[in-house]
């Protein structure tokens, strides 16, 4: 079967980013939607390539920065000028070393570096260092989780093996001019650092491995080793992606590219996965093969040219020595120049607080649902900003994470903003939250509220519930008058109650609420009403 | 292996030479045209016409060699400086250079601070100047 550009496939549910959708035990659940072949899984592993935070490039002191003028962080080196060599920049060895310890990883006391040989425009020197042979960790382990079930609201833990992290060079940035048929090239980017955390093939879908992504991408980020922003290319993911029956020989693999955004990671890599299935169902077979991710159309393309497997002629960076870090202050070798050192574990002893650990204490502490603190310390800002009501309201934290979760954040999502557009800040609302407490409104009341401080976010919240006339009706006589009224104008109703049926008082609480515009309190009117109808 | 050295010190102006029998050695290696393609394509050198396939299968034969020697259990260096902590590196510091005015100014072409390269993700196809055989056999 010739490969096309582009399979025409049937849409994908929402429910096929779930995971062990591809397998038999949920392909009836979605007959005469979409077929999928009995029992494949896919075989998900990833190669993501991480920027190092630092000041200045892996092996020269030119620096680096997303926007810059084209060509303007360029040192001889990075040009490769001849004559120049590399010098290690300590801070991405310290930065590797970090990342390697904060992913469980066997840091090896002395790794190597090597050259990576190809020919590229945006890579000057002809060949990327890189570390092949003897990385600088091996062996880690990434736990992750995502909201699971069928409500999204279960927390799903995996755990992915990290096999190496590697330093190596970034390369330049090409910019294609199909008009005039030339490549402009900019060499900013050329030589800054990077990590290379490859993940093996544990994944089985889209949605694990944009969770694996997500929680590498928070790891970083607390460690300051790398901001993560995939956006401007802080981190690069590389999916390798194959599908297969349990049991059997892995399929051939693709290795698909150009997936620039987390929204992206599951999308490219379902599509893939789906793309494959069909092809072998169809009696055809993978090519091992690179595509690329159009996010245009949601598909995978191929990229390269067949030009046969790539040689990369790897071979020792004659210009490095090896790399050597020492496991405490006891094994450095007397005479060693202190600068001239990193001890790994004085790198452990400063390591921040990881996502993980944050998480078991907000459920330790306030006694959140691993869901919340899922949520909490996965939103950017909002584990601070829950922190900061919980600070200045009464309210407990359970109550709390309800407003924080669904009111707030689910109005952020409605209306696309980030928490730092957030119309209502963490004083107000806890500042609504007190009153709630205090009984001065009702919750249904305290909702209203909540959307016209939406709307209005410089008038304060008294100054709202005084407007809206949404103070809880504090006058008892004033309360049985009216569900007296109410009572007396439903006798149909009251008839039925009084026969057994009491979800009946459920309408007839209604209407009390809809005559005191949700002044009152439910549970004291149910009181009242049952009451009256017994 | 049998290695007759015919003098045990080298002095200059004197010949040193040594002859290993062909029987010790493995089996000559002969490089077919689509290997010479490929290792064109990789390395960007021009050398697909006897006289440069013949020089590389000298070099192959000369380096063949070392199959004489035994290497059991003997890792191998690819640096002298494998045990000492030789790698200096440096601190974090950003240093401004004017390298990248310099350079644009020697490049033959530019557009607006950004380098011209031709288009195509294989440079193989278009490699300018190749080394010429000459060039190959001086390494």
């Amino acid at each position: 079967m010739t490969p096309k550009t582009a399979l025409p496939l049937t849409k994908l549910r929402g429910a096929a980013t779930h995971r062990g959708v591809y397998t038999s035990e949920h392909s009836s659940h979605l007959k005469g939607e979409t077929y999928y072949p009995p029992q494949m899984v896919g075989v998900v592993g990833l190669e993501i390539h991480a920027q190092i935070h630092a000041a200045s490039k892996l092996f020269s002191s030119s620096g680096v920065r997303f926007s810059a003028p084209p060509n303007s962080l360029v040192a001889c080196f990075d040009a490769s000028l001849p004559g120049t060599l590399p010098v290690l920049n300590r801070r991405c060895v310290e930065a590797s070393v970090m990342t390697g310890l904060a992913l469980n990883c066997t840091i090896n006391r002395k790794s190597l570096f090597d050259r990576k040989h190809y020919f590229y425009a945006d890579m000057p020197a002809g060949y990327q260092i890189t570390q092949q042979r003897l990385p600088i960790a091996v062996n880690g382990s990434l736990t992750y989780s995502y909201l699971g079930g069928r409500k999204r609201n279960q927390v799903v833990t995996k755990n992915v093996r990290i096999k190496q992290i590697q330093l190596e060079q970034d390369s330049g940035k090409s910019l294609h001019d199909d008009h005039r048929n030339q490549t402009l090239i900019d060499l900013n980017r050329a030589g800054v650092g990077l990590m290379e955390v490859v993940m093996e093939a544990d994944m089985e879908c889209g949605e694990e491995a944009a969770a694996a992504v997500r929680e590498l991408q928070l790891i970083l980020q607390t460690l300051g080793t790398c901001y993560g922003n995939m956006a401007e290319g802080q981190l690069r993911v590389d999916a390798n992606v194959s599908v297969h029956r349990p049991g059997e020989p892995l399929g051939v693999r693709t290795e698909v590219k150009n997936i620039n955004s987390a929204r992206y990671v599951a999308k490219a890599i379902d599509y893939e996965i789906q793309r494959q299935m069909e092809v072998l169902d169809t009696g055809g077979t993978i090519l091992n093969e690179t595509r690329a991710f159009d996010s245009k159309s949601g598909a995978t393309v191929p990229m390269r040219d067949k030009e046969g497997l790539q040689d990369y002629r790897f071979m020792p960076e004659p210009n490095l020595p090896p790399l050597f870090v020492y496991e405490s202050v006891a094994s450095v070798p007397a005479g060693v120049d202190p600068t001239q050192v990193v001890v790994i574990d004085r790198l452990k002893a400063i390591l921040p607080e990881l996502p993980g650990v944050k998480r078991a204490q907000l459920v330790e502490e306030y006694g959140l649902l691993p869901e919340h603190s899922f949520t909490l310390v996965n939103e950017v800002g909002l584990m601070d900003y829950f922190e900061r009501v919980i600070q200045k309201t009464k309210a407990e934290p359970r109550k709390v994470i309800g407003w924080v979760i669904k009111e707030l954040l689910g109005n952020l999502n409605q209306n696309g903003l980030r928490l730092t557009q957030s119309p209502i800040s963490s004083e107000a609302l806890a500042e609504l939250l007190n009153i709630l407490e205090s009984g001065h409104i009702s919750t249904s009341a305290a909702k209203v509220v909540f959307q016209e401080m939406w709307k209005l976010p410089e008038k304060s919240v008294k100054q709202l519930v005084a407007e809206l006339d949404l103070e809880l009706i504090s006058d008892q006589e004033q309360i049985l008058q009216i569900c007296r009224r109410v009572v007396d104008a439903h006798p149909e109703e009251v008839r039925v109650i009084r026969a057994g049926n009491k979800k009946v008082l459920n309408k007839l609480m209604g209407i009390v609420q809809k005559e005191t515009k949700g002044r009152t309190d439910p549970l004291q009117v149910r009181r009242i009403l049952e009451e009256m109808t017994s | 292996g049998q290695i007759q050295n015919q003098s045990c010190c080298y002095s200059p102006g004197s010949k040193v030479s040594w002859k290993i029998e062909n029987s010790v050695l493995p089996q000559r290696t002969k490089i077919s045209p689509d290997l010479v393609d490929k290792l064109e394509s990789l390395a960007l050198v021009d050398f697909g016409n006897q006289e440069g396939v013949n020089c590389l299968e000298e070099a192959i034969r000369f380096a063949d060699q070392l199959h004489v020697v035994n290497t059991d259990g003997v890792e191998p260096m690819d640096s002298v400086l494998e045990n000492s902590a030789a790698l200096r590196w440096r601190d974090d510091n950003l240093k401004l250079d004017d390298c990248a005015w310099e350079l644009l100014q020697l490049a033959t072409d530019t557009v607006e601070e950004y380098f011209v390269s031709t288009q195509g993700q294989s440079l193989a196809a278009q490699s300018e100047l190749p080394l010429t055989l000459k060039q190959v056999s001086q390494f």
